[in-house]
């Protein structure tokens, strides 16, 4: 029978890409760098250019020293300040790092924390979840991974935990050096999380919690979050702010809500292999980088918890007017009219424009008509009217039903209908189907006001 | 008429066309055969002692007073914990097997999971559908979900933690369950059983992967503790005990004797005539097959058609519903039944079936596995589905347990058909398919060992699969894919590592088609291998019926670009293949021919095309192409002819090479059949025994003008190697089961040249003249005199 060797088959099997060759960047690199050369999957393609970058800017033209061209290996002690803790399921590494209370994360000063009012967030409550939580109560979390895919195979290898303790902010991060450690350091999550009732995430519902959950189960400890009220924060994130920042990023949030700009920051695809090239070689490099990483989230996501709650008070004005239209919206969701209505009407007249300001315009002529203030929403309907997009169409369909069943001005009406049918045809930046939707809708109409007034003459 | 008769008068009807049939039979050489199944009276058994009262309750208030043998052989071998696997024919009660010993240990403990795999989402329907009538009977809190692709996320959560019953699939399982296996805590420290339907259908590239997704299973279940038992159940197959256990990797005992009645049956084969002789040309099966049904249909018999296509499901859709509706009333009566029809316009057949307001339907092979349509009068099946065991379990569609019914094969002109319908032996007499999978194909062994590695890391000393498995995963090691530290090797990487393994092939590495006729878009993957075939510039590439011209093809891109272009032309790619033998496993010599299986290197190149005309099939031009070099390292099985055979022919030596040619599309087409595979799977080349290499054109040796690749001389010393190779690389397990099978091979490779009526070959038997020559079909036919007994 066979007599080869597994590995041999397997050399037979996946022989060495062949890609290589037609790798550009790797004849490059051999022909600067000699055998100092990259080998596959080694460095970053940044990583790469950086390499070549350093060599040519020092020794233009000449051959490269290897010393350059290769940055030593560091130990983890060399860029990390921590220690190692060590329980009954072995050790790991932690970082502790304390902020004063006086400490701005932007323009947010973290002692913030302890003033915002228990029921600042009582308003976002769905269902069983009552949002009373006091944030100096709160345990903020935020995990680095070897990945984004889930699944038993993706394991939080650093875990950054703040909380407000005597006047300070402590910053703890938990790390795994090897996956040997990763026990002791779930063990040390569950003893903190034990302290706590609240939990405050970024996207933590659907990613961190699951995926550590998982984590418990592999290492087989009987720890779990449920007796944590949970808040993520990317749920309400997404109400508040939606419309004036689309992606909601925390990044994003963090730029545009807190006025900062990230220097030297490692992007987040690159986390997972920084990570793997340290449990593979023991190189620390760029590794403080991830745990800067880690902790700028947990004092942004801080921040930003601030941020809402702001946003959430009713005795503060938002500085951009499109978030009192985002207000308005959760106001109106959430059956409160009178609030809803105020945030509208100051959006108008903060001079909000374009879309955002008919959006405004529109939503406030529906709480008029709710209310019965038929006279203030015909005003904003006939505003809306002589304006543009799909705002003009349902303006003019509330006006012509106003017209027809209030008024019983049919003539009106009929002109009313018109004027739809006729912008319908004539602006072909509104979507087909709405084009259709409404077309039939005001044919109908226009039809039936022909015969009633056929009939009424 | 054409209305659908009343029970009782349908047995006149039916004696009616049997007589007819058995009539024409004698004059007829259309009819190949005509078999007569007496009834068979059921064998019961009580029920068993430890079956719970509230079941048997359940049971009798169905009607079921006693079980079949086979049902409490399967219940008492399962309770003992025993792996079983039942094969019984359609509609013996087979979900009883494996549903009663469940439900009685949920009963018991109600912790009890079990999972259930179905290799359709269709089948999973209907079973559960099946299982929750039953278990409403019984009144029992046992819950009962299926888990795949279409089950909504916020019903999710709740199947993981509450369900006893799990119903799923094998793709499902793969990137579904096992990856998340943590969220699935209760299932698996629970999981009692594991339900495998229909066994037979996880056979080659699909069984290798599902034996390494339950490799991957059985790993997962022995951390939280279980070690679940297997009930499968499989159709008539020759090995279903082996394939069983090669899948499972545990011993199984077999259950094969039914208890089930069965009704009369006749079965009747039939080949349309030939219409030119010299071509070998028949009529239109699909015509026949019309005909043939519809003379059932007027009289009122329900009737399935079984087609091999959907093309031809709606073809004869539209046939039979001129033929039949047009004098009655009532629309509807004739119906058609494929995978693409809304899940609620399926049900809506299904139903009429049962209830009679539907007279006939037209299917593709959706509706032979298990799904309940009743009892029919009539079959037909038009077209060899491919295996026995799906042409019993397509003619056992009609006359379920009591009453006649009738099933007619009807043969297409493929060689396949025309071998099975001239043999009716060969099908009626006990089976010769052999289900066969290679759970240790390296590529595929490798891909699961990724897919463990994520799950569950890799102790150092456990093994997964016969290969070294701290070789590979060193191995994966050096590719940055897993980390080995403190005895455990850890998953590495920020993949998700299931999601690159395609369950129904090797490679996933796949071609994308574009088509850029308007707006670029992509319109088909192709997989890579069939890609240098089907893709190569200048090539008419088919996709349901519309006619694209490829424009380009880059390979390093894995794309080709396409434009709708309408030709009366299509291409078929000229191949050269070259077969290296790097090891002979086994030789020896049977007769005057050698025998042998090892592993093989085999290098292929496509070289150019021939354009050949829709219908007329005329060679109407040629081009030469440079495609890359597809390389392989595979198991092959191969025969030699000895050259003292090739000296003694009476013939040219290019007359030889043809009947060479003949003979290895003839034992190809055996192959298939013994091996239950598809074209694709199986690969054939020439090679000369005395060079240890040769080169050949796959499939066309005399080429059009256009002066491509011209035979190469005839070496004197030439002694041809027939290799017929596994198509995946590392082999799928074919080649050592063909040199087993040797005998029966060449034996019945004769007797399908012999039976041909064809002059001087036909696509049914050794290949074209155009390919073979005119003397081919003769100088195979010589060969196989030395090799196989008379």
């Amino acid at each position: 029978m066979n007599t080869r060797t597994t590995r041999e088959k397997l050399d037979k099997l996946f022989p060495s890409p062949r890609k290589r060759n037609n790798d550009s960047l790797y004849s490059l690199e051999k022909e600067v760098l000699g055998s100092e050369a990259s080998s596959e999957g080694e460095f970053s393609v940044k990583e790469r250019l950086e390499r070549l970058l350093a060599v040519t800017k020092a020794r233009p033209r000449t051959f490269p020293s290897p010393a350059i061209a290769r940055p030593p290996a560091l130990e983890l002690g060399e860029v990390l300040d921590g220690e190692e803790v060590s329980n009954d399921f072995g050790s790991f590494y932690s970082v502790d790092k304390i902020y004063p209370l006086a400490h701005f994360q932007g323009r947010i000063q973290l002692a913030r924390l302890t003033s915002v009012p228990r029921e600042a967030f009582s308003m976002l409550s769905r269902g069983d979840d009552v949002f009373e939580i006091d944030l100096k109560e709160a345990l903020f979390l935020d995990t680095e991974t070897t990945g984004l895919a889930g699944g038993a195979g993706t394991c939080a290898f650093l875990i950054g935990l703040g909380w407000v303790e005597n006047e300070s902010f402590v910053l703890r991060q938990l790390f795994m050096r090897d996956y040997g450690e990763e026990a002791a350091m779930l063990h040390a999550l569950g003893e903190i999380l034990a302290r706590f009732e609240l939990l405050v995430s970024y996207n933590g519902k659907s990613f961190d919690i699951p995926l550590l959950e998982t984590r418990f189960v592999l290492t087989r400890q009987r720890l779990s979050f449920e007796h944590l009220l949970h808040f993520d924060l990317l749920h309400s994130a997404r109400s508040l702010w939606k419309v004036r920042i689309e992606s909601c990023r925390l990044m994003e949030l963090e730029h545009r809500l807190l006025g900062l700009e990230r220097e030297d920051d490692i992007p987040g695809h690159m986390i997972p292999d920084l990570f793997f090239r340290f449990l593979r070689t023991g190189d620390a490099i760029r590794l403080d980088h991830v745990f800067h990483h880690n902790r700028h989230d947990i004092l942004s996501l801080a921040a930003l918890t601030i941020c809402a709650s702001d946003l959430l008070d009713e005795s503060h004005v938002p500085e951009d007017p499109l978030d009192d239209l985002s207000l308005g919206r959760l106001f109106e969701r959430s059956a409160q009219p009178e609030r809803s209505m105020m945030h509208y009407s100051r959006a108008v007249e903060a001079g909000l424009s374009g879309a955002a300001r008919r959006r405004a315009l529109a939503a406030l002529a529906d709480q008029h008509k709710r209310r019965g203030d038929i006279d203030d929403a015909r005003k904003l309907w006939g505003e809306l009217a002589d304006g543009e997009s799909v705002e003009v169409v349902q303006a003019l369909h509330e006006l012509a039903m106003l017209s027809e069943h209030r008024e019983r001005d049919f003539t009106q009406a009929l002109g009313l209908c018109e004027r739809a049918l006729s912008y319908l045809d004539e602006n072909y930046e509104l979507t087909l189907s709405f084009r259709f939707k409404w077309r039939d809708a005001f044919a109908h109409r226009r039809s039936r006001l022909k015969k009633r007034l056929a009939k009424s003459r | 008429m054409s209305q659908i008769l009343a029970p009782a008068d349908r047995g006149h009807a039916l004696q009616n066309v049997i007589d007819e049939l058995k009539g024409g039979a004698q004059q007829l050489p259309t009819v190949t055969a005509l078999r007569h199944f007496p009834a068979v009276p059921a064998h019961f058994a009580d029920f068993p002692d430890e079956l719970r009262p509230e079941i048997v309750e359940a049971l009798r208030r169905r009607g079921i007073e006693r079980l079949y043998s086979h049902q409490r052989e399967a219940f008492e071998k399962a309770s003992e914990g025993n792996n079983i696997v039942i094969v019984t024919p359609t509609a013996s009660g087979k979900t009883l097997c494996y549903n009663l010993p469940i439900l009685n240990r949920v009963l018991e403990e109600p912790e009890t999971r079990a999972l259930y795999l179905f290799p359709t989402k269709a089948l999973s329907q209907d079973q559960l559908a099946e299982v929750h009538g039953l278990i409403q009977d019984i009144g029992a809190d046992i819950r009962t979900f299926t888990y795949d692709g279409d089950t909504p996320q916020d019903a999710r959560k709740a199947i993981r933690s509450r369900g006893h019953l799990v119903v799923t699939n094998p793709d499902m399982l793969h990137s579904g369950i096992l990856p998340h296996h943590p969220k699935w805590v209760k299932l698996f420290e629970n999981l009692r059983y594991i339900v495998i339907d229909e066994i037979h259908a996880y056979r080659g590239v699909f069984g290798s992967h599902l034996a390494n997704i339950l490799r991957r299973l059985r790993r997962i279940c022995r951390f939280y503790g279980s070690d679940p038992q297997f009930i499968c159940s499989s159709a008539t197959i020759a090995n279903p005990k082996e394939l069983t256990e090669e899948l499972i990797g545990s011993p199984v005992q077999l259950i094969d004797r039914s208890g089930a009645p069965r009704g009369e049956k006749y079965f009747v084969f039939y080949n349309p005539p030939v219409v030119n002789q010299e071509l070998g040309i028949r009529r239109s099966y699909v015509n026949e097959t019309r005909r043939i049904a519809a003379s059932f249909l007027k009289r009122g018999l329900q009737t399935i058609v079984f087609t091999t296509s959907r093309l031809n499901t709606e073809i004869l859709v539209t046939y039979l519903k001129k033929e039949i509706e047009q004098d009655v009333t009532r629309r509807d009566l004739i119906r058609g039944y494929r995978g693409g029809y809304l899940p609620k316009k399926r049900r809506a057949i299904e139903t009429g079936l049962r209830e009679g307001s539907v007279l006939g339907v037209v299917s593709t092979n959706a509706l032979e596995l298990g799904i309940d349509i009743g009892a029919l009068d009539v079959a037909v099946i038009s077209g060899y589905p491919g295996t026995i065991a799906s042409t019993w379990q397509q003619a056992g569609r009609a006359g379920r347990r009591t009453g006649t019914s009738v099933a007619v094969f009807v043969a297409s002109s493929s060689p396949l058909n025309q071998f099975v319908v001239n043999h009716p032996d060969y099908f009626f007499s006990g089976s010769p398919e052999h289900g066969l999978i290679n759970p240790n194909n390296l590529s595929v062994l490798v891909d699961h060992i990724k897919c463990a590695a994520f799950e569950l890391p890799f102790q150092d000393g456990e093994s997964f699969g016969a290969e070294n498995l701290s070789e590979i995963l060193s191995f994966l090691e050096e590719h940055n894919v897993v980390h080995h530290s403190r005895e455990r090797w850890h998953w590495t990487n920020d993949s998700y590592p299931a999601n690159n393994v395609s369950l129904r092939s090797i490679s996933s590495d796949n071609f994308t088609v574009y088509d850029e006729t308007r707006e670029p878009k992509i319109i088909a993957e192709v997989d890579f291998v069939s890609a240098h075939s089907t893709l190569h510039p200048k090539a008419i590439y088919i996709l349901e019926g519309q006619q694209f011209y490829v424009e380009s093809f880059d390979y390093d891109e894995r794309r080709a670009t396409v434009r709708q272009w309408e030709t009366d032309y299509f291409t078929n790619a000229i191949t050269h293949t070259k077969v290296n033998i790097l090891e002979k496993f086994d030789s020896s010599t049977v007769l005057e021919g050698e025998r042998n299986h090892g592993e093989v290197h085999v290098v292929s190149q496509v070289v150019g095309f021939k354009k050949i005309k829709f219908y007329t099939l005329e060679n109407v031009g040629s081009g030469e192409l440079d495609m890359p070099e597809l390389e392989m390292h595979t198991t092959s099985y191969w025969l030699t002819v000895p050259r003292e055979v090739m000296d003694s022919l009476p013939a040219s030596s290019e007359e030889r090479r043809d009947g060479v040619i003949g003979l290895a599309n003839t034992l190809k087409t055996v192959a298939m059949l013994f091996l239950m595979c598809d074209r694709s799977d199986i690969g054939v080349a020439l090679g000369d025994n005395s060079q240890g290499t040769a080169k050949v054109e796959r499939g066309f040796k005399r080429l059009g003008p256009g002066g491509l690749p011209a035979s190469e001389p005839m070496d004197p010393s030439y002694e041809p190697n027939i290799f017929l190779y596994d198509s995946y690389p590392g082999g799928i397990g074919f080649s050592q089961p063909l040199y087993e099978l040797h005998t029966r091979l060449v034996s019945e490779a004769k007797t399908l040249i012999e039976s041909c009526p064809c002059h001087q070959g036909c696509p049914s038997c050794v290949g074209p003249v155009g390919e073979v020559g005119l003397r081919g079909k003769v100088i195979a036919l010589a060969i196989l005199e030395r090799l196989a007994a008379s």
